[in-house]
C-alpha cells in the first residue's frame, strides 16, 4: 500500500487573487492530514488541485514520486468525499457506490459494492434513491462511494459540515476507525478547529493561501509559533509586554512591571515587542499571599466574573493594566472558592508558557474561529 | 336558518374541489363538443349543429379528399422539425450555459426574439425572405420556418433545466473515474432528459398545430391546419374532428402511460 503526497511550491491564482501561495507540504502514507483554516484561506483549492479539478498555476504534486499534476481527474488513484455529497440523485445507492468500479470495469462490482455498503452500515438500503436518505446516511454513501475504488488518497471536503454535532461527533470517530483499518491516507479539509484536532494525526494550518503552522494537535495546541494559531486552536491569554533578558533557557519579558519568564525553545519574538502566552487551564488561581512555587510565573488580579460549569469554574480576571485574562479551574475541591471581587494571584509553570512576536494583531485568528462557530470561552476546559 | 348555516359551512368545505370541477368543466368543454361531434352525421355542409350519431366518419377517415395528405405532411414536418429543433437546442443551451464567451449575454436575448415577435409578422417577414432568396415555396420552407420557432422553446426549456444541475456531480464523476463523455451519458444527459423530452413534444405541439407562419410560407403545400382553415370557408367535415380526437387521445394516453411508469417505479422502491 502506498499513498504518500508531496506538494511542491504549488500556486493557485484566480485573476489578481492568490488562493494558494508557494505551498510545499508532504503528507506521509497511512496519515490523517487535516487542512484547517477559515473559510478562503485556500485550503479546499488545496484539495481541488490533488483531486485534479483545479489547475495550478505553478508547483508540482507528487504521488509516491510520480508527478500527477497534469493527470486529469479520471486518471488519479486518488477518490473525494464532496462538501454537501454530489451523490447522483438519479441512481440508487447500488449504483452510486458501483459508479468509479464500473468505469474501470473492476470485476465482481456486486460483492464489492455489498462489502463496502455493510462498512458503512447501510446494506439494505442499497436500492434506494439517494433522497430517500438521511444526512448522516447521505455521508456514509458519499464515504462507501469514494472508499470502495480502494484509493491511494482519500480527499475529504468538509464532510461532515452538513451535519449536527451530536452525528458529527459520531461519523468523526467513524471515520477516524476506518482510516485506522483500512490504512489509507486522508486528506481532510475543515474549519472546525476541534474536528481536525479530535480525528487528525498531523494538521496544517492555512491562513492566506500559505501553512502557517503544521504538526500534531498537542505541537499546535502546546506550542503555537504565531498569534494566529494561538487563538484559532482553542483559547489563549495574550500580555503584551517588551523582552528585557534573554538567556540560554528562558527569556524574560516585562508585562506592566511583572517579570514573567518564558521557556526560550517557545520563543518567537525576534524584537523587543512580545505577547506572552497562556492557556486558561493552565492557570493556578490562589490567594494574594500564597507562596508562589519555583519555576513559575505570577501575576495579580482581581476577579471580574465566574461560571460554573460542572467540572470546573471558569474565572475572568481583570490584571492591573485593564487587561482581562481568562482561567479555568478544575473542580477538584470542595472547600471554599474564589468569588467575584476577590483579589487574587495567578501563577502558572513557566513551561506552560509562550512566547510570540509582538508586532503581530493580538486578535489575529479570533475572527477565524468566530466563523468556525466556536465561541472565545469554551474549549478551553474538558 | 339551522340548514343555511349549514349549507354555508358545506361550500366551505367543498369550495376548493367545486372552483376546480367548474374550472376544469370550462377547458374540457371544448374538447367534448369536438369528441361529440366526430360521431355526428351533419345534415348540411356546416358540421355545426347535431343531427344524428354515426361512426361513419370514423370508418371513413381519409375520405375526406386531401385531408390526410395534410396530416401526412404535418406529422413529417412535426418529427422532423422536432428532431432538428431539439438536438440543435439543446446544443445551444449548453453553450449558453457551460460556456463563457463574448456574445454570451446578447445571445441569451436574441433566441428569446422569436418566441415575443408576433406570428404574423414573422410569417410575413419570412415570406419576404425566402422570396428574395427566389426559394421555391413548399416543405423546405415550412420545415425551415418551423425549426425556426420551435428552437427558442427547446433553448429555454433546456437551458432551465441545465442551470439547476449541481455542476459537482460532473466533479464527482470525474473523480470515480469517468471521462468526459462517460460523465456526459451517466450522468449530465439522463438528469437533463426530462428537459429535452418535454422540449421535444413542446415542439412537437407546436409544430404540428401551427398555421399563421406556415400559411404564409407553404406555397401550394398543404398542411393539416392550413387545411382545415381552407375547408372552415366551405364547411369543415366532421373527419377534422376525429383527426382532432386521435390527437387528443394519443396525447392523453402517453401522459397516462407515463404517470402508471413513474408510479410504478415509485411503488417498487418504496417496496424494497
Amino acid at each position: 500500500m502506498s499513498g504518500t503526497l508531496e506538494l511542491i511550491g504549488l500556486t493557485k491564482r484566480f485573476g489578481q487573487n492568490v488562493v494558494v501561495d508557494d505551498l510545499s507540504l508532504e503528507i506521509p502514507q497511512g496519515h490523517f492530514f487535516a487542512l484547517l483554516g477559515a473559510s478562503g484561506c485556500g485550503k479546499t483549492t488545496t484539495l481541488r488541485m490533488l483531486a485534479g479539478l483545479e489547475r495550478p498555476n505553478s508547483g508540482r504534486i507528487l504521488l509516491d514520486g510520480d508527478d500527477i499534476t497534469e493527470k486529469r481527474p479520471f486518471k488519479r488513484p486518488l477518490n473525494t468525499v464532496f462538501q454537501s455529497y454530489a451523490l447522483f440523485p438519479h441512481l440508487t445507492v447500488e449504483e452510486n457506490v458501483a459508479f468509479g468500479l464500473k468505469e474501470r470495469r473492476q470485476k465482481q462490482i456486486k460483492e464489492k459494492v455489498a462489502e463496502m455498503l455493510e462498512l458503512v452500515e447501510l446494506k439494505e438500503f442499497g436500492s434506494r434513491k439517494p433522497n430517500q436518505l438521511s444526512g448522516g446516511q447521505q455521508q456514509r454513501i458519499a464515504l462507501a462511494r469514494a472508499l470502495v475504488n480502494r484509493p491511494q488518497v482519500l480527499l475529504l471536503d468538509e464532510p461532515l459540515g452538513a451535519l449536527d454535532l451530536k452525528l458529527r461527533h459520531q461519523m468523526q470517530i467513524e471515520l477516524k476507525g476506518i482510516q485506522a483499518e483500512l490504512d489509507l491516507t486522508f486528506v481532510h479539509v475543515t474549519h472546525d478547529q476541534e474536528e481536525a484536532m479530535t480525528m487528525a494525526d498531523q494538521i496544517a494550518v492555512m491562513n492566506e493561501g500559505r501553512i502557517v503552522q503544521l504538526g500534531t494537535p498537542i505541537e499546535l495546541y502546546e506550542n503555537p509559533e504565531t498569534v494566529f494559531v494561538a487563538n484559532f486552536l482553542g483559547v489563549s491569554n495574550l500580555l503584551p509586554g517588551r523582552v528585557v533578558g534573554r538567556r540560554d533557557v528562558v527569556v524574560e519579558v516585562d508585562v506592566d512591571g511583572q517579570r514573567i519568564k518564558a521557556p526560550a525553545d517557545r520563543n518567537r519574538a525576534q524584537g523587543e515587542l512580545a505577547h506572552i502566552g497562556v492557556r486558561p487551564e493552565k492557570l493556578h488561581v490562589a490567594l494574594p499571599d500564597f507562596d508562589v512555587p519555583d519555576g513559575h510565573n505570577a501575576i495579580e488580579g482581581v476577579i471580574v466574573s465566574d461560571a460554573f460549569t460542572g467540572v470546573g469554574t471558569q474565572f475572568q480576571i481583570r490584571l492591573k493594566s485593564g487587561q482581562e485574562v481568562s482561567a479555568f479551574v478544575q473542580n477538584r475541591s470542595t472547600g471554599d472558592r474564589q468569588a467575584v471581587g476577590d483579589r487574587i494571584q495567578l501563577h502558572w509553570d513557566i513551561e506552560h508558557t509562550f512566547c510570540l512576536e509582538g508586532r503581530e494583531d493580538p486578535a489575529a485568528g479570533d475572527e477565524a474561529r468566530h466563523e468556525a462557530g466556536i465561541p472565545a470561552v469554551s474549549g478551553a476546559g474538558a | 336558518m339551522r340548514s343555511l348555516s349549514r349549507v354555508q359551512a358545506y361550500i366551505g368545505r367543498h369550495l376548493v374541489v367545486v372552483a376546480g370541477a367548474l374550472t376544469l368543466g370550462f377547458m374540457m368543454l371544448p374538447i367534448t363538443v369536438v369528441i361529440a361531434f366526430s360521431f355526428n352525421d351533419p345534415s348540411g355542409r356546416y358540421n355545426f349543429t347535431w343531427s344524428q350519431f354515426t361512426t361513419d366518419n370514423w370508418t371513413n377517415v381519409c375520405g375526406v379528399a386531401g385531408m390526410c395528405d395534410g396530416v401526412m405532411l404535418s406529422l413529417k414536418i412535426a418529427l422532423l422539425s422536432t428532431l432538428v429543433a431539439t438536438i440543435l437546442g439543446t446544443l445551444m443551451a449548453f453553450a449558453l450555459v457551460r460556456y463563457q464567451f463574448k456574445a454570451k449575454s446578447t445571445s441569451n436575448v436574441l433566441v428569446l426574439l422569436p418566441m415575443t415577435m408576433p406570428e404574423v409578422v414573422l410569417g410575413a417577414s419570412l415570406l419576404t425572405l425566402f422570396v428574395n432568396l427566389k426559394m421555391q415555396l413548399g416543405f423546405t420552407t415550412i420545415l425551415l420556418a418551423h425549426i425556426m420557432f420551435c428552437l427558442s422553446f427547446v433553448v429555454v426549456t433546456v437551458r432551465a433545466r441545465l442551470a439547476g444541475l449541481d455542476s459537482r456531480l460532473e466533479e464527482a464523476a470525474a473523480d470515480l473515474y469517468a471521462t468526459k463523455w462517460r460523465t456526459f451519458r451517466r450522468v449530465t444527459l439522463p438528469l437533463v432528459m426530462p428537459g429535452i423530452a418535454a422540449a421535444a413534444l413542446l415542439s412537437f405541439a407546436l409544430s404540428f398545430d401551427d398555421f399563421i407562419i406556415t400559411n404564409f410560407n407553404s406555397g401550394s403545400d398543404v398542411t393539416f391546419p392550413v387545411f382545415v382553415w381552407g375547408a372552415a370557408k366551405r364547411g369543415v367535415p366532421p373527419q377534422v374532428n376525429v383527426i382532432a380526437t386521435i390527437m387528443f387521445l394519443v396525447a392523453i394516453s402517453s401522459v397516462a402511460v407515463g404517470q402508471y411508469i413513474a408510479y410504478q417505479r415509485r411503488r417498487s422502491a418504496a417496496a424494497r
